[in-house]
């Protein structure tokens, strides 16, 4: 028991190390130095930026005549935001869904007697799971920046950027929580002669149901995040508005906007924990 | 048994009473209607960003983009023999060997800021511990204190959605104008956004680890730093570092990207690339950040599943 315990302390020390040694060496190799961080220059410039936290703007700091009310203005790109994000959302999520379901094998019947299609259904789950790897492993901006380039800046082309990878993301991560959730419900109603469809969609899908509401919640988060990046390759979300502020120094504008992203994850984050709450009960 | 005797006879009359007694949810009902409607206005508020490329403008630029998507000496020579030494190059002399590198190092050195960070302020979000009484034991502090904890609870957790919510790119982009165009800024933009989902992942551990070890503790007088150093930690040590390496891996993923603001990781060559019109070597940029990415994943999965069943 005391060899164990310090066998296990010590492994904690030693992954404790590990991690440490080796953020320093990559530390060392970025030419991290930590005193660059506290030169008298850039002391003041962000000591500029972070104190306008304290007053974020109310109206634009070099007022444009016949220009919208800010508060109107970054309200409404705050709404185009949550809208880029839900419409990739609702690209990502059915194509999400349907390549995990084919990337798992719960639903399956029983093989044993059908030698043919347990052959085309190994096939299908390794082609959705190698599309899974192939979209989710290039970054969303990256695809968007291909789609710009091979075609031209549009606001579909962005949508389909987004929800490219996201697919990938939300598939990979629906079919770990199918897998994750007891099968005893689900064996339960195979015995009793469900057929491997009926069985998945009433003994397990229910089950893993919360999970995969949750985690689609916080992917939408996500994409909301992806919407304002993507005002930085053009399309006119609130990140639109952060770089154009950030053009002209305004910084109290900036915090404006962060403020408005922040306050539209909170609502997302709240309105997602109170349905997962529902959901278990 | 008498339960028995009163069960209901089974028949239409049943079913229709189990439905008028199934669980009803308002909230769960408004969630549907406000999500429908959500989907239509996004869908019928029309264009987000007005293109102006016609139909055969963007046919064009297609074709101008698959012809010179072929490495350069292949499309000369057709043979594609001449792809490795071409591919070489670009590792090379082309940088792409030195930008994975340090994709990785900024990953790393974001991810472990962001771990210590966190770790430092989880107690103050986790509820059992940012309590007037920790744990359970009574603390025996009324009114003041007690709307004290609850007051730092809430508030850490608010900082962690808060930073949570900058996106890494949106922030890097800031910090680049503030501290000018040093990997300090693009480090600092991935572990501020890190720390808050580091945050509020690890509160989450702390608060479901099993408070048995740490109540004496407290009961002795350690207070709340002791038993979560102590107690909480030591026993909940596995699920953090799965945690960690699970954000290590997203942190890897962005690392990609964030040189598209100018300084090192690949993100760099890949808007060189494309801002020289050299679409084969951008591909070839593109592709490798998705070998990367998929080594991370590799990585870290392997690393988290050591951690869940061999040390438990």
């Amino acid at each position: 028991m005391n060899g164990a315990l310090q066998r296990c302390a010590g492994s904690r020390r030693a992954t404790l190390l590990g991690i440490a040694l080796a953020a320093l060496l990559c530390g060392w190799l970025l030419g991290l130095d930590p005193r660059r961080l506290f030169a008298d220059g850039t002391l003041g410039l962000a000591g500029e930026f972070f104190s306008a936290a304290f007053r974020p703007a109310l109206s634009y700091e070099d007022p444009v005549p016949g220009a919208q009310p800010f508060l109107l203005a970054a309200l409404r790109s705050l709404l185009d935001t949550l809208r880029f994000a839900v419409l990739a959302m609702a690209v990502a999520v059915p194509c999400g869904a349907l390549l995990s379901f084919f990337a798992s094998s719960a639903w399956w019947p029983d093989l044993r007697r059908h030698r043919a299609l347990g052959l085309a259904l190994r096939a299908l789950h390794s082609t959705s799971r190698a599309a899974m790897a192939f979209a989710r492993s290039i970054h969303e901006l990256l695809w968007g920046l291909l789609f710009i380039t091979a075609i031209g800046l549009s606001s579909e082309a962005a949508v389909i950027a987004v929800a490219i990878p996201y697919s990938g993301i939300l598939a990979k991560i629906y079919s770990e929580m199918l897998e994750e959730h007891a099968r005893d419900a689900q064996e339960a109603l195979r015995s009793i002669g469900a057929g491997g469809l009926a069985a998945f969609a009433f003994g397990l899908l229910p089950r893993a149901l919360p999970d995969i509401v949750s985690y689609t919640f916080y992917r939408l988060e996500c994409a909301l995040r992806t919407a304002a990046v993507f005002g930085f390759i053009g399309i006119e979300t609130i990140g639109y508005r952060i770089r154009l502020a950030s053009d002209e120094f305004h910084y109290r504008e900036i915090w404006t906007y962060l403020y408005l992203l922040f306050a539209l994850v909170a609502l997302i984050e709240w309105w997602g924990a109170a349905i997962r709450r529902r959901l278990k009960t | 048994m008498e339960h028995a005797a009163t069960a209901p006879e089974p028949g239409p009359a049943r079913v229709a009473e189990l439905r008028r007694s199934r669980p009803r949810s308002p909230l769960l009902r408004f969630s549907a209607l406000a999500g429908v409607a959500l989907l239509v206005w996004a869908w019928a508020a029309g264009d987000i960003y007005e293109s102006h490329l016609t139909a055969e403008q963007k046919g064009a630029n297609l074709d101008r983009f698959l012809a010179k998507l072929t490495p350069a000496p292949v499309r000369e020579s057709g043979d594609w023999s001449d792809f490795a030494p071409w591919a070489v190059r670009l590792l090379g002399e082309g940088r792409g060997a030195e930008a994975v590198l340090l994709t990785f190092a900024l990953a790393t050195a974001a991810a472990a800021l962001s771990g210590v960070f966190a770790l430092i302020f989880l107690p103050g979000a986790a509820r059992n511990l940012a309590n007037p009484d920790p744990l359970g034991i009574r603390g025996g502090r009324g009114g003041l204190a007690a709307a004290g904890w609850h007051a730092v609870s809430r508030c850490t957790r608010a900082f962690f959605v808060f930073t949570r919510s900058l996106p890494e790119y949106v922030l890097g982009f800031l910090l680049i104008s503030v501290l000018g165009p040093d990997p300090w800024a693009l480090v600092l933009a991935l572990a501020v956004h890190n720390f808050g989902i580091l945050g509020r992942l690890g509160a989450g551990v702390g608060e479901n680890t099993p408070p048995g070890p740490a109540r004496p503790v407290v009961a002795h007088g350690g207070g709340r730093l002791g038993a979560y150093l102590s107690a909480l930690l030591p026993a909940s040590f596995n699920r953090m570092v799965v945690y960690f390496f699970y954000r290590w891996e997203t942190c890897v993923r962005e690392a990609t990207v964030l040189g598209m603001l100018g300084v090192v990781s690949l993100g760099y060559l890949i808007t060189d690339a494309k801002s020289g019109r050299a679409f084969d070597q951008m591909v070839f940029f593109v592709l490798l950040g998705a070998l990367i990415v998929l080594a991370g994943d590799l990585l870290s999965a392997l690393v988290r599943r050591w951690l869940r069943y061999e040390r438990t």
